[in-house]
């Protein structure tokens, strides 16, 4: 009985973790690409490397991540268009669809939607569109 | 601190060009520009410029008499009592400190009052690689409020150019340039999560011609506190913010002519969930792998619109989309709506019409409803479609009004349909069709 008690815990707290999501605030070296033209859907994390690309700053990405949520199971949301970028995240490459409205982000890794405060959308789209501008056109 | 001098005393000595003296004799330069400073400067005036509104002390400590062509000045370090962070879009992709990299610098001309400038230094990538070599990178020359006074740039060449204001006509020689854009992020170290960005133009390549003396002087002895009105202000190319807060600013270097000097034209630009396709949603990789949420139909594409008028061969160029302002969902379709500048977002077919100024500035003024408090985005009945095609109603041009359906009993027009309308149109005359992505930038700034 103790160690049915033991594995339920385990479970929960599995759950637990995987709802809450990852720690954005580990995550480094942060890249934004330009993929026009591209089903950016479907591109492997391990050939966005072809594409130009330049850095962004990571202390400024774990400024805007901090707080970030996932969302609820179910809450997808209507994508519009967005910008395609990676981040290494325990010594893994991942890559990140962010949208170009709303906040919010799919991690291809987790499969899973996230949203930053809203309080911090505005600079977050300015800070991405003003770096993928930056970036040469494919 | 070294590294800042070092890369200082060039341009001290270009100053030198003009005529400029001693602080009075060979006394205590540095005591004496403190007592200046402090007595005229550091209270006088309100600030006009983020930079200098923060609180900030000169470190007189540190400060050094430095030589000047025709005598000596007093080169001070200033440091910002919060973290003052900074990046420039010629800097690289990262933040770094203004403190030291901002100096105040007192001196005297020999015909008349004794003057402080604040230089602030922003390297450009090339410096950050070589940090030991010659400055290149943009100098701000600004009085202690923040009026500007002259900004110089420093090429990798050696060549150090002043930047003029240009006027509208002058500008518009200048099309394709290279602007020139600092922005900083600041905060409380107590307070990290609540800090304020900002932004500030540097100038575009065509604003800055060769410079004679090269120097501050030119511009201290020009006008001293350099007028009124933020560093910069509008110079740039408004590229780069995603978010339109003010739609009339946004759009106020557009003029309305009739006649033919100047002509308008309006691009419809498509973003088909699946290109070539009058599919209105496609399937996302949305949710944990093998849950009920994997492979959502929430891809439904984009449509945003491109002004543009051209005279004398020059283009003022400007993007707006519509969006929602928050999130949405196929069974949660409105929110505010909120306009922003797509330069950026991609597309896989497009439509150029060309049209008169009336029809164009119809279509803006039904653009500028776009953020209006209340006027709604709904995914069904006013989506990013539906706006640009009643904008282009609004100019008299009827494009064909397809709709399509998701799920959800949502059903509304939609950038799959619109995109082989388009592509299966005649067209007339004033019309032009682009299927492959070319990036439209926006282009021209006006005061």
């Amino acid at each position: 009985m103790k160690s049915c008690c033991s594995i339920l815990v385990l479970i929960l707290f599995g759950l637990g973790a995987f709802a809450q999501g990852s720690d954005w605030q580990k995550s480094t070296q942060w890249t934004i690409y330009s993929v026009h033209g591209r089903s950016f859907w479907q591109l492997p994390v391990d050939s966005l490397s072809l594409f130009h690309h330049r850095d962004l700053n990571s202390d400024s990405m774990k400024l805007f991540l901090a707080g970030t949520k996932v969302l609820a199971a179910g809450k997808v949301p209507v994508w519009m268009g967005g910008f395609v970028t990676s981040c290494m995240f325990a010594d893994r490459k991942r890559k990140l669809l962010i949208s170009s409205y709303g906040g919010f982000f799919y991690d291809d890794q987790e499969k899973r939607y996230y949203q930053i405060p809203p309080d911090r959308q505005k600079q977050w789209l300015d800070y991405l569109a003003d770096a993928a501008a930056g970036v040469s056109s494919n | 601190m070294r590294k800042t001098i070092l890369f200082l005393l060039p341009f001290c000595l270009l100053a030198c060009e003009k005529k400029v003296s001693s602080l009075s004799g060979s006394g205590n330069l540095i005591s004496q520009a403190q007592i200046f400073f402090s007595d005229s400067i550091a209270n006088r005036g309100q600030a006009v410029n983020y930079r200098a509104e923060q609180a900030r002390s000169v470190q007189w400590d540190l400060a050094q008499v430095i030589p000047l062509k025709k005598g000596q000045g007093v080169l001070a370090p200033i440091v910002y009592s919060e973290p003052m962070m900074v990046k420039a879009n010629f800097s690289g992709e990262f933040y770094f400190h203004l403190n030291y990299l901002t100096q105040l610098l007192v001196f005297k001309y020999a015909d008349s009052a004794e003057k402080a400038l604040v230089i602030t230094s922003f390297p450009d990538s090339n410096f950050f690689k070589n940090p030991n070599g010659k400055f290149t990178g943009i100098k701000f020359i600004e009085d202690w409020q923040g009026h500007p006074v002259s900004k110089l740039l420093y090429g990798a060449d050696g060549t150090i150019k002043k930047y003029v204001e240009m006027t509208k006509e002058v500008a518009a020689l200048e099309v394709i340039e290279t602007c020139y854009t600092i922005s900083g992020y600041n905060y409380s170290a107590d307070d990290p999560d609540n800090g304020y960005y900002w932004t500030e133009s540097a100038g575009c390549s065509g604003s800055f011609i060769e410079s004679d003396d090269g120097g501050v002087g030119a511009g201290a002895g020009a006008s001293g506190s350099g007028g009124g009105g933020s560093a910069g202000s509008g110079i740039a190319l408004a590229n780069g913010n995603n978010v339109i807060g003010n739609i009339i600013d946004y759009l106020k270097c557009f003029s309305n002519y009739g006649g033919t000097d100047h002509s308008y034209q309006v691009t419809i630009c498509v973003s088909q969930p699946v290109p070539g396709s009058r599919t209105p949603w496609t399937t996302t990789p949305g949710g944990p792998a093998g849950s009920s949420d994997a492979g959502n139909p929430v891809d439904v594409g984009h449509t945003y619109l491109v002004f543009s008028e051209i005279f004398s061969g020059y283009s003022i160029v400007r993007n707006v989309g519509f969006y929602p302002q928050a999130t949405v969902y196929p069974w949660s379709p409105s929110s505010q709506g909120q306009l922003n500048n797509d330069a950026g977002h991609d597309y896989n077919i497009s439509l150029t019409m060309t049209v008169d100024n009336g029809q164009f500035f119809n279509m803006l003024n039904f653009i500028d409803q776009g953020n209006n408090a209340g006027y709604m985005y709904n995914l069904n009945t006013n989506n990013c479609t539906t706006f640009s095609l009643q904008a282009l109603d609004a100019g008299g041009v009827i494009l064909p009004s397809t709709v399509g359906t998701w799920p959800g009993g949502g059903i509304g027009n939609d950038p799959g349909d619109l995109g082989e309308d388009i592509r299966g149109m005649q067209l007339s005359s004033n019309m032009t069709r682009n299927t492959t992505y070319s990036a439209r930038p926006n282009l021209y700034t006006c005061n």
